[in-house]
């Protein structure tokens, strides 16, 4: 498979986000209807708040909704270039503030789940390969597969009942116990553990199955080459073989793929953080979405789908750059 | 051609195809077997599971059996539609780029690519808040944002097949684009648009479950994610024990027939061209 050269490859990524930008300013415009009518949550009839002739006049000139199309598109562009996502009609606060408060939840759940998963994935992967064809291998294989056909939002139900409900042992729901006295820094940090735990399982879980299989099948391509023959040959014992010969050349391809299938935990993400009551973008998307607040849709759905390119990018990037045999293989 | 595939399945194979019959089977069946309206009031809230109530009743008293045999339906329906018109939406789009190359080849990919790079369901959410959950909305934008991975991947297998020595032939002899499509490509790509069918219609069903968990699928018609969302909005159910059997039987629903798919679609990938299938495995 030919690889195109990183600088084709960043403009590709930047049509790409552009084409994303262009799609979030058309999508409240090309629906039919008054797109103010979606900004201010008339639009589903349920609007959470009341619109007199006035205000909407002052908010259609706010938005620039009474200029043209191309006067439109430039403002949002601009506006987007300077961190301005718009205002939350229902919390009544800049959607990037929101953003920003909630991010780092996000963010805290996530990095953990991507490096459990790829973690146990990696290493239950290369066990897989190495006992490939044996009883544990088609163990592994069949546990995965079913960890892959259960939707997350199950498998988050199905945890929060049993852990939270019927033994109460974790939290039901939130990222912080509310209107606790710590006694001391570590007792909070506790906390924040204790509330993360079900979340990150769920979205573990989601990942895993995925880096598991990818693991298995490099690692049993790479396992039946000559140069692990001969290190085998040379009496080398069994995990230098797997984890210095073997898993040093499939690590980046599979981190390369892992990243590629960020995407998926994002949806993941929302599942979760929604079941949890989890204070992260995820949720907050879930809950403009339901309220109607459409300004805070499209910004969490911006900065959303470009993280997840721009690491992508950087991936696929660095991924170039270390390995040369990609470099060469044009 | 892909009766040769079925009869090679193996045993996991076969038995994952005997389950997806079942389930069609109730699917089509369904308001025959069906021992309530599920929408009528049948009996009191939160029944144990009884004679009348195989499986009891949820919190308004409606039979949840009934609903199950419905929720198969919705499920069914929206996995077979979403899964053939994106199916195809894939092939005619790798046709166009595998036969005809050049230009158009190489924007078809790069669409491909740009559906690929995106978190689809975060699009899928935020397409149906703006257009409305009307079952059809739901149907339309599950297939706009999953035809592209089998495209990619039929396209391979066409690529690769372009380069046997019979389609070879057959050009040098004058046949053209469309005799080669019709007589050579379509019967020999059938195997692996089922294989991108059980993919997508997995996908579909596992997604409308999830939107419809959200309460971001039509509130109208009656599907296993309604369910879960009725049942969460009733959370209180959690502390007796009337989930076991209210929220139980969908789940095991959902996860059997996801099962199902995976395992046949795995059993199947086994009888396929696993060059084309590699290739794709490093192309995501």
């Amino acid at each position: 498979m030919g690889r195109a050269k990183p600088l084709n490859r960043l403009l590709e990524y930047l049509i790409t986000a552009w084409l994303i930008l262009t799609i979030n300013f058309a999508l409240p415009r090309i629906i039919p209807g008054d797109p103010l009518l979606y900004l201010t949550g008339e639009a589903s009839g349920d609007a959470s708040v009341a619109v007199n002739e006035r205000t909407r006049e002052k908010l259609r000139h706010y938005y620039n909704l009474d200029q043209p199309l191309s006067r439109q598109y430039l403002v949002y562009l601009a506006g987007l270039l300077s961190g301005d996502l718009g205002y939350s009609i229902y919390y009544k606060t800049p959607v990037t503030e929101l953003i920003i408060k909630t991010a780092p939840w996000t963010l805290l759940i996530m990095i953990t789940a991507i490096i459990l998963s790829t973690v146990f994935g990696t290493g239950l992967g290369v066990f897989s390969a190495w006992k490939h064809g044996h009883r544990a291998d088609k163990g592994l294989l069949i546990f995965a597969s079913g960890t892959m056909a259960m939707p997350s939002f199950i498998l988050a139900i199905l945890l929060q009942i049993i852990f939270s409900v019927k033994l109460g042992v974790l939290p039901v729901s939130g990222s912080v116990t509310l209107y606790e006295n710590y006694s001391s820094v570590f007792d909070r940090l506790l906390d924040i553990v204790r509330h993360m735990i079900l979340p990150t399982i769920a979205l573990t879980a989601v990942l895993l199955g995925e880096n598991y299989l990818l693991t298995r099948n490099t690692m049993i391509n790479i396992l039946n080459t000559d140069y692990i023959f001969v290190a085998r040959m040379k009496g080398l014992p069994t995990w230098i073989i797997l984890y210095r010969h073997a898993l040093r050349n499939a690590l980046l391809p599979i981190l390369t793929q892992v990243s590629l299938r960020l995407g998926l935990a994002v949806g993941g993400m929302i599942f979760v953080e929604t079941i949890f009551s989890y204070p992260g973008m995820g949720n907050l998307l879930y809950r403009s979405v339901i309220t109607h607040d459409y300004a805070v849709t499209q910004g969490v759905f911006v900065v959303i789908t470009l993280t997840v390119m721009s690491v992508n990018f950087g991936m696929e990037y660095l991924h170039q750059c270390i390995d040369p045999r990609i470099r060469n293989n044009i | 051609m892909l009766w040769s595939h079925l009869r090679s399945l193996d045993t996991s194979g076969r038995i994952s195809l005997g389950i997806l019959c079942l389930v069609l089977g109730v699917s089509i069946s369904g308001h025959r077997i069906s021992p309530y309206d599920p929408r009528a009031y049948t009996g009191e809230p939160l029944q144990q599971p009884s004679r009348q109530h195989w499986l009891g009743t949820n919190d308004v008293g409606q039979d949840v059996l009934s609903q199950v045999i419905t929720g198969t339906r919705t499920s069914v329906l929206i996995g077979v539609l979403v899964g053939l018109f994106s199916g195809l939406l894939s092939t005619t789009i790798a046709l166009l780029a595998g036969v005809y190359r050049g230009l158009i080849d190489r924007v078809l990919m790069r669409i491909v690519d740009l559906f690929l790079s995106i978190p689809r369901l975060l699009f899928i959410i935020v397409v149906t808040a703006y257009t409305g959950s009307s079952i059809s909305n739901v149907i339309i934008i599950l297939i706009l944002f999953s035809w592209a991975k089998g495209a990619r991947i039929i396209r391979a297998q066409i690529l690769s097949l372009k380069e046997q020595t019979h389609i070879e032939a057959a050009q040098i002899f004058g046949a053209s684009h469309n005799y080669i499509i019709w007589q050579h490509l379509l019967p020999e790509i059938l195997p692996l648009t089922v294989y991108t069918f059980i993919q997508t219609a997995s996908f579909a069903i596992a997604s409308e479950a999830g939107l419809a968990y959200l309460g971001l699928s039509d509130p109208s018609v009656g599907s296993w994610g309604k369910m879960f969302h009725d049942i969460q909005a009733y959370r209180g159910v959690y502390y007796t024990d009337a989930w076991i059997w209210w929220l139980m039987p969908p789940v095991f629903c959902l996860t059997t027939l996801l099962s199902a798919f995976l395992l046949f679609s795995h059993s199947l990938q086994k009888t396929l061209n696993p060059q084309v299938l590699a290739t794709w495995d490093r192309q995501l």
